[in-house]
């Protein structure tokens, strides 16, 4: 869960804290490396964002299978313009821009033929309060109904038009910052507050049942 | 319809809507997942590098022939003359092996000597004729030149990969092979 925390943390806004400039430095740092021939260096950085650039193609493209290809050519595209890369926006900023048009490209191409397939819920790693609020309600099967919810969650974020799709993973699932969204997504923070409202006004409605 | 209801009191009471799309924090895929992953992006990453060298080479080819310039075919011809020459040379004066088994202090001497004493090609040239004394040298010195360049990690990258192919059973790994 820290690591989504951290996330936003060192995005929000131009404040980055002193752990996010080490990141950016460590990050800058690595990336040096690989410019400099030295492929070991992509090996550490593939490590460090694998799981998020998997979560952000995953939760865009609602299918494992597909994000599973779409992250490694992610990478392969990061690794193969690397070169070209100036260090102007941070390195983490620019895979996940990366990323981010890799499944939309997949999601414009595959427009006719989608399939859904989705992870099974950790249920260790589930919000407390949801867990919680299971157990008071109902003393049925946790497992049941998180799946249950789950279904019903994917299928709100299906409705959804997948740039406001894409605001809403980034912003509350992957906890990043307006600013570093716009970024990404090379458009205003204006425009991101904007589809989050109206994604999220979409999504109350939806998921009206489960909400208090 | 009545199932809808259910579950409309099955979970509320105090859920937000971020709370609940933090269930998707959840869905992650296990250890097993990242093994398979690895793998196939080191094979991806693998056949890049592998087309990246073939690409360079065919482009190298197609500049040189479909330029109108008049110079194109006698370049094609001596760059085509002086390979010949070089394998010759390589199979006739002493083993390549050879050439490759003290690169590093070979690279290390000719560098600390262009830096520290001489800044010029002549000092540089010297330093190198007395750094080894055999008629291989320049040849070591160039094929050690041409892996520092930027596209090195390529170069030892496929070299590793095919080493770790035939050598161990073609199982890739990413910190292995790297």
């Amino acid at each position: 869960m820290g690591e989504w925390s951290n996330a936003r943390a060192t995005s929000e806004a131009a404040g980055i804290g002193a752990a996010g400039q080490v990141q950016v430095d460590d990050d800058l740092a690595l990336v040096a490396r690989v410019q400099a021939g030295e492929m070991a260096a992509f090996d550490v950085l593939t490590r460090k964002y694998r799981e998020r650039i998997f979560s952000i193609i995953y939760n865009i493209t609602s299918n494992r299978e597909d994000a599973a290809d779409l992250t490694q050519d992610a990478f392969v595209r990061a690794f193969t313009s690397l070169s070209r890369f100036k260090g102007q926006s941070s390195f983490f900023t620019w895979l996940y821009r990366i990323a981010v048009n890799t499944a939309l490209s997949h999601l414009k191409k595959s427009r006719m033929r989608r399939f859904f397939s989705f992870e099974t819920i950790n249920e260790e790693m589930a919000p407390g309060e949801i867990v919680d609020t299971l157990s008071q309600k109902s003393a049925g099967d946790h497992s049941a109904q998180l799946a249950e919810l789950q279904e019903k969650l994917n299928e709100a974020l299906q409705k959804l038009s997948p740039k406001h799709r894409t605001v809403v993973v980034l912003f509350e699932i992957e906890g990043l910052g307006h600013q570093e969204i716009a970024e990404i997504m090379h458009t205003s923070e204006g425009t991101v507050r904007s589809r989050l409202h109206y994604a999220k006004q979409q999504l109350q409605a939806d998921l009206q049942s489960y909400l208090s | 319809m009545k199932k809808r209801r259910e579950s409309r009191h099955e979970v509320s009471g105090g859920v937000t809507l971020e709370q609940l799309l933090r269930v998707k924090r959840a869905e992650r895929p296990g250890p097993e997942f990242w093994a398979d992953f690895d793998r196939g992006l080191q094979q991806k990453l693998f056949k890049t590098v592998v087309d990246r060298r073939r690409s360079g080479v065919r482009n190298f080819f197609r500049i040189v022939l479909h330029s109108r310039s008049t110079y194109a075919m006698p370049i094609l011809a001596a760059i085509m003359v002086a390979f010949g020459i070089a394998l010759n040379r390589g199979s006739g004066d002493g083993p390549l092996p050879q050439a490759v088994t003290a690169p590093v202090d070979m690279v290390v001497s000719v560098e600390a000597n262009t830096r520290a004493s001489s800044p010029g090609a002549e000092r540089f040239v010297v330093d190198l004729l007395n750094s080894g004394g055999e008629s291989g040298n320049f040849r070591k010195v160039m094929s050690l030149g041409s892996i520092n360049t930027p596209d090195a990690g390529s170069t030892r990258y496929v070299a590793d990969q095919l080493g770790s192919v035939t050598g161990r059973g073609g199982v890739l790994s990413m910190g292995d092979s790297f």
